[in-house]
């Protein structure tokens, strides 16, 4: 435990000192509360880009504030998973090329330890940046449009994480068999796009599959109720990464070249 | 230009007040660095002029990890 | 004994790296690890620290019931590299904290282990501006920073210009007094300065062990060049101390004393006869050779 806790530290003053820690967190920052802002200026942004003939006006429903959110998930989806896979790339890749690795290795440390640290690091980062970014998104949404309860979002909010877990534990796994980082960003964004497609070609067989978290998000903002299919997507997603997770360590062990 | 006129300015600085600190972060933490993977001038040009994306890019590969 | 290496083979896709590679090690002794590059030595001493799995064979530490022998090893890698962020300080911390080194101690052990690779200095500078041969000795310190009983040097010289190097060797001189060093290079040279016995590998293979006397004897090499106005024929075969002799021609001779005779005394046995020695000769690379016709054979 001394021995996780001793390489959690030293995560977490990396992503301090690598700058991982500020410009993650804005950035997801950003990306969320444009969604309401853009939203909202919708008319001004359309009448600037002015194309439109002299008297043409379009009308615009005004979104309600539980379709910003889900707009906002959306973004999160794309835009999201992709800097999210971006920024775990690297977790164990940079250690392996630089060789830094060795010198963790040669002491009494072992794979659960080394891989653990490293996973809750990143998903302590990730989170954080998503609830961040998430409730901004929310105070913004009930600004400008029409409120939405904290129980709906936070719920959303929960459901939401899994899929950052998911992605999560999906690169640092492709990054324990792969050493090129750019090959572990592009399998593992590879592999959930493909699960996604599945997803939505094969609704009936995949009705467990992490791709649905969205999905299962948007309903619950929309529905405002927890369902039987959200507990099944959480359930299948949470023993999914979990055992990615155990993965990991396995190939790890195995394969111990350090 | 009323259009600017229109906009509650009070709600957008939270946004640019956020892209100011990824910038300005991105460019010193540029110029700090002995490397870069690629020519370092070319990287501040995309951190000032490429919003958002010139600041991820340098952040996830402008950096050389030696 | 310290350790036993039973059997160690490795084998990486078409190129057998290590193969059947057997040997002891003693407590307290100083082992060298000499072979060409390529011969597999950085192979073996990662095998050795565990970084490695190796395809089959043992390594069993004496008295050590636990499969996993980290703790007692302490291992500076070819290249090594750190987390360029942290400063020298704080990679100690780190690594001692890895190692279990109770709070209480770590400070004073990390203030210690700095102030014998004289690094006390640059302790609180980012490791991404140490000079290499900084970085070496900072590679030094946290491998010897928990007391292992087996030091474990992967060309801890090879990368170091020749000041560097004479420091380093003095270092690893201090240092087998309290701990066994096993080390690798590929300069014979090295290895002689500091080192009681040799593991050439060549290979995969281990081409031989033993002490460096043992080698120069094994090889039946004639260190001692002597060379004289007058002709010697007759009087170094009378010589008792001579264990063995090569004319080069009349007035030049090559030869081998036992050990326990000082070359001193064949010089003066010389000129009790009344020879005028022209020429005296301690040759350096008769070692050199020996390591050649190993190697080659
Ligand atoms: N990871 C690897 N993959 C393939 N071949 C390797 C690998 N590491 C070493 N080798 C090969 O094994 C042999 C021994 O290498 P090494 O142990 O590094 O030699 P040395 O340290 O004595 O110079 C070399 O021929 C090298 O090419
Ligand atoms: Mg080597």
């Amino acid at each position: 435990m001394n021995r996780f806790l001793t390489l959690l530290h030293k995560e977490i003053t990396e992503l301090m000192r690598n700058g991982k820690l500020i410009w993650l967190p804005i950035v997801l920052m950003i990306i969320g509360i444009s969604q309401p802002l853009t939203s909202y200026y919708m008319p001004q942004i359309l009448d600037m880009a002015g194309n439109l003939p002299e008297g043409a006006s379009i009308t615009i429903p005004t979104p309600t504030g539980e379709e910003v959110l889900s707009g906002a998930m959306s973004q999160y989806g794309t835009i999201g998973t992709l800097l999210f896979a971006l920024a775990t790339m690297n977790v164990i890749a940079q250690e392996r090329q630089n060789g830094s690795i060795t010198l963790v290795m040669v002491r009494p440390v072992n794979e659960w330890q080394y891989l653990g640290s490293k996973t809750v690091a990143q998903l302590a980062l990730l989170l954080l940046s998503l609830i961040l970014s998430y409730c901004l998104t929310w105070y913004y949404t009930n600004l400008l449009f029409t409120p939405v309860d904290w129980q709906v979002m936070l719920s959303s909010l929960v459901m939401y994480c899994f899929w950052v877990i998911f992605v999560v534990c999906v690169t640092i796994f492709v990054g324990t068999i792969i050493r090129q980082s750019s090959a572990i960003a592009g399998v593992s964004l590879l592999f959930l796009a493909l699960i996604s497609l599945l997803t939505s070609l094969l609704p009936k067989f995949m009705e467990w599959s992490p791709g649905n978290i969205r999905g299962e998000a948007t309903k619950l903002l929309v529905e405002q109720q927890w369902t039987e299919s959200a507990w099944t997507v959480i359930g299948s997603t949470a023993t999914l990464s979990l055992l990615l997770f155990i993965a990991g360590v396995m190939v790890m062990k195995k394969y111990k070249r350090y | 230009m009323e259009v600017l006129n229109d906009i509650n300015w009070a709600l957008v600085a939270p946004l640019l007040i956020l892209q100011a600190i990824l910038t300005i972060s991105a460019l010193v933490s540029c110029i700090k660095q002995k490397e870069t993977n690629g020519p370092k001038w070319m990287w501040i040009l995309l951190i000032l002029f490429v919003n958002l994306f010139g600041a991820i890019l340098y952040f996830v590969i402008g950096r050389k990890n030696s | 004994m310290l350790v036993n290496i039973d059997n160690l083979s490795k084998q990486f896709k078409e190129k057998r790296a290590v193969s059947n590679l057997s040997f002891t090690i003693r407590e307290g002794s100083c082992i060298a690890l000499l072979g060409p590059n390529g011969a597999g030595k950085t192979t073996t001493l990662q095998m050795l620290a565990r970084l490695l799995t190796p395809d089959s064979g043992a390594i069993q530490f004496k008295g050590y019931a636990e499969k996993d022998y980290r703790p007692l090893i302490g291992f500076l890698p070819q290249h090594p590299s750190f987390f360029n962020w942290m400063t020298g300080k704080e990679f100690l911390f780190f690594a001692g904290k890895l190692s279990s080194i109770p709070k209480k101690q770590l400070q004073a052990r990390v203030q210690e282990t700095l102030r014998f690779v004289s690094l006390e200095e640059a302790m609180n500078k980012k490791i991404g501006g140490f000079s290499g041969g900084m970085k070496q000795r900072l590679g030094l310190a946290q491998a010897l920073l928990h007391k292992p009983k087996l030091l474990i040097l992967d060309e801890p010289v090879s990368a170091l210009d020749p000041k560097g190097r004479r420091d380093f060797l003095h270092l690893i001189e201090e240092l087998k007094q309290d701990m066994t060093v096993l080390f690798s290079t590929h300069i014979l040279h090295d290895a002689e300065q500091i080192c009681d016995e040799v593991l050439i590998l060549q290979d995969g293979c281990l081409k031989w062990k033993g002490s460096l006397p043992a080698l120069r004897k094994e090889f039946d090499l004639l260190p001692i060049k002597v060379q004289t106005e007058e002709p010697m024929n007759g009087i170094i075969e009378q010589l008792e101390i001579i264990e063995d002799y090569e004319y080069i021609d009349a007035k030049t001779v090559k030869v081998r004393l036992p050990e326990y005779v000082h070359h001193n005394e064949f010089l003066q046995a010389l000129i009790n006869r009344n020879l005028s020695v022209t020429h005296f000769e301690i040759m350096q690379d008769s070692l050199e050779d020996a390591y050649m016709k190993v190697v080659r054979q």
